[in-house]
C-alpha cells in the first residue's frame, strides 16, 4: 500500500509533476545526447587511428614503438604467430617491416616511414586499403609480394677476386656471368678458366681483370641516374682489388642488360596523397629509395607508384609508403625470419586488456628465457647431461646458447613449468615428461629419448645416426661456439653441419616483447580524451545540479504541504522509517518517469544523429586533419547511456534527503495542530 | 474492569515569549475499558493537550501517562508509535483521512501497519465499513464523500484495529447538528454493543449529554466531574 501511496502521491499535483518530468526528461535526453556525440568523437578517433594503421594491439620489441629502427625487430615471429592462434579474441594479425627510407623521383628527395605490409593479412587487420578509394589507383595485391628482384651475382661476389673468377668460371649458365663473359676478351677469358685455385693467381690476371671490368662498366647506364651514382653508399660495393668504380652501378647495369624488363624493378608502392604531391608524383611514377640495411649497407630500389592513399591522417598521408612486407624484408636484409612488428585486430567483443594481458601470458615464458640469455654465466657442458635435475638446473640457469636453442624448441607449458621450477626440489614428474616430450620433437620426431635413456648421454655415440647423436653434436656445438673446435674431437658429416649452421643463424639473443594495447599506442588522444572528459564532468556537473534543484524542490514542496498528513499518519502509528521509504519511493517514481522519457527521446535523438551524421561542410579541413570525418554523429554505448542514468538515479535518492529529515524529526502534535 | 489509560498529575508548560503558560496543570485520570468519557470546556483550556498527552502524541512537562501497565513518557518515538498503533485509536476534528487512500484503504490502513494478514483486513473492514454506514462506499476517495461520511471513515480507521482506547479530539466540530448526533450515536452504538472505550475533547453540548462521565476544564484544571 505504500508503493500506492507513493505513487499516487506523486500524482497529487499533475501540472506540477508533468513539467518537474519533463525538465528532468529534457535533461536526461540532453545529457545522453551530448555524451553520444562525445562518444561518438573518441570512436571516431580510435578508429581513425586504430582501424587505419595501428591496429588494437601491436606486439614489438621492446622500445620498439616511438623508435622504430631496423633494429628493433623481432626474430622467429612464427613462433609468436603460432602461439596467437590459440588466443581467445584474436581475430587476425599481420606483420609488418618499418623502416626509416629517402625516396626520391627526379631532383626531389623526402624522408619517410617505409611500411612493408602483407597484402593478402593487412586487409584482415586494419582497414588502411580504403584509404585508396579517397584517393587514386590500387591497394597493394598479394601478388606483389613476389615480384622481388633476384641477386644473380650478389654484391659479396665481387669483395673478393678469388670467388669472382671462380663464379665467372663455373656459373656460366648465370645470365650475369654470361654477361660478362660475352664482354671480357678472349684472352682473359681463356685464363679465367683454366684458374685453378690451388695454384697461385698470375701476378697480372687482377690487373686485367680490373681493366676490362672497367670498360664494361664504363658503358652508359640506362637506369643509373646521376644522383645514384653520386651516393655515398656506393663506396660499399666498391671491388677494393678490382676497381675503385662503383660496383652496385655495375651490378645493376649487368643485370639490366641480361634482364632487361625484369630487373628494374619495379617493386609497387602505395604512397600518400600528400607524398604524391610534394614529390610531384602519380600512379606509374618511378620512385627510388634508398634505406639502410641492418648490417649497415645501403640500399636503393625503384618503385612504380601502383596506388596513392588518402587516409586522413596528414602524418600518413605525407610520410609514409607502403610496399609488400617481402620487399622491404629483402631489401634490410630481415630475410624470412625477421619481421618488425605484429598488428593484432581483436573480436570486438572482446576486452583489448584483456586479450593483451593473454597475449603477455603466452609470451611470457620466451620472454623469460630471452631476458636470461643475455646475463649468460655458464655453459651447458656434457656433464650438465647427466641426470635430469641438472639438466634442469643448467635449462634454467645457464642462459647460454645452447640453453637458449633448447628453449626455442621447449613448449610454453613446459617453459613455464621450468619457470617456476624452484631449483632445490627434484623437478616435478610433469615437468619432466613436458621436457622430454618436447626434446623427442626436437630431436625429429623419434621418441626413444626418454627418462631412463637420459643418464646414458655421457658418450654420444657419433656411429649412429640417430637424433640422439645430432641432439648432443648440438648442444655441444652451441656450448663451445667454434664449430672448428669440435671438428678435432668429433667427426661430424655435411648434413649435420649444415644443419647446425643454419640453426644457429637463427640464435640471435632476443630483446624482450612489447605488447601494446592502442591506448598505449595513443598517448595524444588518451589525453585529448582526458581534456574532454573533464569537460564532460562540468557539464554533468551543471545537469546534476539543475536536476537536484527541481527535485528538491518539487519533494520538499510536496513533503511540506502535506505536513499535517504525515503528522496524522505518526499519530495512528506509522513509523519515520516507513514514511522515509515512501518520500524516496515519490522521488523515484517521479524521476523514473521522467527518466524512461528522457531516455526514449535522447536515445531516438542519437538514433537518428547515428544513421543520418550531419556533415559540416565548414569544418571539413579540421576535422580531417585530426583523423575524423567531418559529421556528428552520435554512438550510445553502456557507458554513455549508464551515465545519466545513474546521476539522475542519485540525484533521486539524494535530493529529498532534506524534507524526509525534516519531516522525521516533526512531533506528531506540531504536524497535526501547525500544519 | 481494567485500567486502560492512566494520566498522573500530568502537566504542560509552554514557553512562548519568555513567559511560562500552564496550558494543563497536574490534570488526573484513569480510563476504565468501556468508559465513555469526555472532557468539555472552553478554547484554550487544556482539552486537547489533555488527550494529545494521554495519546502519546505530546509529552507532558510533568507526571506520567501510563497506556496499559507501560509508562510512556520513558519510551523512544518508534515504541510510543508502535504503542499507538496496537492500543489507541485516533479521531480528529478534521477527519484527517489520507486523501490519495480510498475508504477501504484509509481503514485498512492500520490492519496493514499491525501486519493483518489480507483477507482478514478485508473482512474486518467491510465488517465495521457496514457498522459505521459506509457499505458499499469501499471504493471512494475521502474528496467524494461529505464531511459526516468522511468522519465516519475516521472513526471506522479508529476502531478497526479494536484498540484499547479511541481518542475523539471534537469529532463533532465541523458536522452539523443532524450529522453529529448521527456520529454521536455510531459511537455510542459501538461503546454499548462492542465494549469500544471513548475518550472526547468537546465543548459540543450533545456530545457532553451522551458522555457517561464529563469532565469540565477550566484553564487547564479539572472543575467538575458529573457522571451521568
Amino acid at each position: 500500500m505504500i508503493l500506492d501511496m507513493a505513487w499516487r502521491n506523486v500524482w497529487r499535483n499533475r501540472r506540477r509533476t508533468i513539467l518537474s518530468i519533463i525538465v528532468i526528461a529534457f535533461s536526461t535526453a540532453a545529457l545522453l545526447l551530448f555524451m553520444a556525440i562525445i562518444n561518438g568523437f573518441h570512436e571516431q578517433i580510435i578508429e581513425s587511428s586504430v582501424n587505419t594503421f595501428n591496429g588494437y594491439i601491436q606486439i614489438n620489441r621492446e622500445g620498439f614503438f616511438g623508435n622504430e629502427t631496423i633494429d628493433g625487430y623481432i626474430e622467429n615471429h612464427d613462433l609468436i604467430t603460432q602461439e596467437l592462434e590459440s588466443i581467445e579474441g584474436v581475430k587476425a594479425y599481420t606483420t609488418r617491416v618499418v623502416c626509416g627510407g629517402l625516396v626520391s623521383y627526379r631532383d626531389l628527395s623526402f624522408g619517410a616511414v617505409l611500411v612493408g605490409i602483407d597484402p593478402q593479412n593487412e586487409p584482415q587487420v586494419t582497414v588502411f586499403h580504403r584509404g585508396i578509394s579517397r584517393g587514386r589507383g590500387r591497394f597493394l595485391l598479394p601478388e606483389d609480394s613476389n615480384k622481388s628482384a633476384g641477386r644473380l651475382l650478389k654484391m659479396d661476389h665481387f669483395k673478393e677476386r678469388k670467388s669472382f673468377i671462380k663464379k665467372v668460371q663455373e656459373e656460366v649458365g648465370n645470365p650475369i656471368v654470361a654477361s660478362l663473359r660475352k664482354s671480357f676478351s678472349p684472352s682473359l677469358l681463356k685464363r679465367i678458366d683454366s684458374f685453378d685455385e690451388f695454384i697461385p693467381m698470375d701476378s697480372d690476371l687482377p690487373s686485367v681483370l680490373v681493366k676490362e671490368m672497367n670498360s664494361v662498366l664504363d658503358k652508359e647506364s640506362l637506369l643509373t641516374t646521376a644522383q645514384l651514382a653520386k651516393m655515398q653508399i656506393n663506396s660499399k660495393f666498391i671491388v677494393q682489388d678490382i676497381n675503385n668504380k662503383n660496383f652496385l652501378r655495375a651490378n645493376r647495369e649487368l643485370l639490366e642488360e641480361v634482364y632487361p624488363e625484369h630487373f628494374i624493378k619495379i617493386y609497387p608502392i602505395i604512397i600518400g596523397s600528400k607524398m604524391a604531391l610534394r614529390l610531384n608524383a602519380d600512379i606509374d611514377t618511378e620512385l627510388t629509395i634508398v634505406l639502410q640495411g641492418l648490417s649497415g649497407s645501403m640500399e636503393a630500389a625503384i618503385f612504380k607508384v601502383v596506388g596513392i592513399f588518402d587516409v586522413g591522417n596528414p602524418e600518413f598521408n605525407g610520410g609514409m609508403v607502403v610496399v609488400p612486407e617481402k620487399v622491404v624484408a629483402e631489401l634490410v636484409g630481415y630475410g624470412q625470419n625477421k619481421t618488425s612488428q605484429i598488428i593484432v585486430r581483436l573480436d570486438y567483443s572482446y576486452d583489448v586488456d584483456e586479450v593483451v594481458r593473454k597475449i603477455k601470458d603466452k609470451l611470457q615464458p620466451y620472454k623469460t628465457f630471452y631476458q636470461r640469455s643475455q646475463d649468460t654465466t655458464f655453459a651447458v657442458t656434457q656433464d650438465s647431461f647427466l641426470d635430469i635435475a641438472s639438466f634442469v638446473y643448467k635449462l634454467k640457469f645457464t642462459m647460454d646458447t645452447a640453453s637458449v636453442h633448447i628453449a626455442k624448441f621447449l613448449s610454453a607449458e613446459t617453459l613455464k613449468m621450468l619457470d617456476e621450477y624452484d631449483e632445490i626440489d627434484m623437478p616435478s614428474p610433469q615437468l619432466k615428461e613436458s621436457l622430454i616430450k618436447d626434446i623427442n620433437v626436437l630431436l625429429g620426431k623419434e621418441s626413444f629419448f626418454d627418462d631412463k635413456v637420459f643418464s646414458h648421454v655421457r658418450k654420444p655415440d657419433f656411429s649412429k645416426k640417430s637424433g640422439l647423436r645430432k641432439f648432443n653434436y648440438e648442444l655441444l656445438a652451441f656450448s663451445y661456439n667454434e664449430i672448428d673446435s669440435l671438428e678435432s674431437d668429433f667427426v661430424v658429416d655435411e648434413q649435420f653441419r649444415d644443419e647446425f649452421v643454419e640453426s644457429k643463424e637463427g640464435i640471435e639473443t632476443q630483446e624482450n616483447f612489447e605488447v601494446l594495447a592502442w591506448k598505449d599506442m595513443l598517448i595524444g588522444v588518451i589525453q585529448f580524451i582526458k581534456i574532454e572528459n573533464i569537460i564532460i564532468e562540468t557539464f554533468l556537473s551543471a545537469i546534476f545540479l539543475a536536476v537536484f534543484i527541481i527535485i528538491f524542490n518539487v519533494m520538499t514542496m510536496s513533503v511540506m504541504e502535506r505536513k499535517k498528513e504525515f503528522g496524522v499518519m505518526k499519530a495512528i502509528g506509522v513509523t519515520s522509517k516507513r514514511i522515509t521509504y515512501m518520500i524516496l519511493l515519490e522521488s523515484f517514481f517521479l524521476t523514473g518517469v521522467a527518466l524512461i522519457v528522457g531516455c526514449i527521446v535522447g536515445l531516438a535523438a542519437c538514433s537518428y544523429l547515428y544513421f543520418s551524421p550531419i556533415f559540416i561542410e565548414s569544418f571539413v579541413d579540421v576535422f580531417r586533419q585530426g583523423m575524423l570525418k567531418p559529421s556528428i554523429i552520435a554512438i550510445v554505448n553502456a557507458d554513455v547511456l549508464m551515465q545519466p542514468i545513474s546521476l539522475v538515479i542519485f540525484t533521486a535518492l539524494v535530493a529529498p534527503l532534506y524534507p524526509i529529515w525534516k519531516i522525521s524529526r516533526m512531533a506528531p502534535v506540531d504536524a497535526i495542530h501547525n500544519p | 474492569m481494567s485500567s486502560v489509560v492512566k494520566a498522573e498529575k500530568i502537566t504542560k508548560t509552554y514557553t512562548g515569549k519568555g513567559i511560562p503558560v500552564t496550558a494543563v496543570n497536574e490534570f488526573s485520570l484513569e480510563v476504565q475499558e468501556g468508559d465513555f468519557i469526555a472532557i468539555a470546556g472552553p478554547s484554550g483550556s487544556g482539552k486537547t493537550t489533555i488527550l494529545n498527552m494521554i495519546g502519546t502524541l505530546d509529552n507532558p512537562s510533568s507526571g506520567k501517562v501510563f497506556i496499559g501497565n507501560e509508562d510512556a513518557s520513558t519510551l523512544p518515538q518508534k515504541k510510543l508509535a508502535e504503542l499507538r498503533l496496537q492500543n489507541i485509536g485516533f479521531i480528529f476534528q478534521s477527519y484527517n483521512l489520507i486523501p490519495v487512500l480510498t475508504c477501504q484503504e484509509n481503514t485498512e490502513f492500520v490492519l496493514l501497519l499491525q501486519g493483518v494478514p489480507a483477507a482478514e483486513r478485508q473482512k474486518r473492514v467491510n465488517e465495521i465499513l457496514e457498522i459505521v454506514g459506509l457499505g458499499g462506499m469501499n471504493n471512494r476517495f475521502p474528496r467524494e464523500l461529505s464531511g459526516g461520511q468522511q468522519q465516519r471513515v475516521a472513526v471506522a480507521r479508529a476502531i478497526v484495529s479494536k484498540p484499547k482506547l479511541v481518542l475523539a479530539d471534537e469529532p463533532t466540530a465541523n458536522l452539523d447538528s443532524k450529522t453529529g448526533q448521527a456520529l454521536i450515536d455510531l459511537m455510542l452504538q459501538l461503546n454499548k454493543e462492542h465494549n469500544v472505550t471513548f475518550l472526547f475533547s468537546t465543548h459540543d453540548s450533545m456530545v457532553m449529554d451522551a458522555a457517561k462521565k464529563l469532565i469540565r476544564l477550566k484553564d487547564g484544571e479539572i472543575e467538575k466531574i458529573e457522571e451521568h
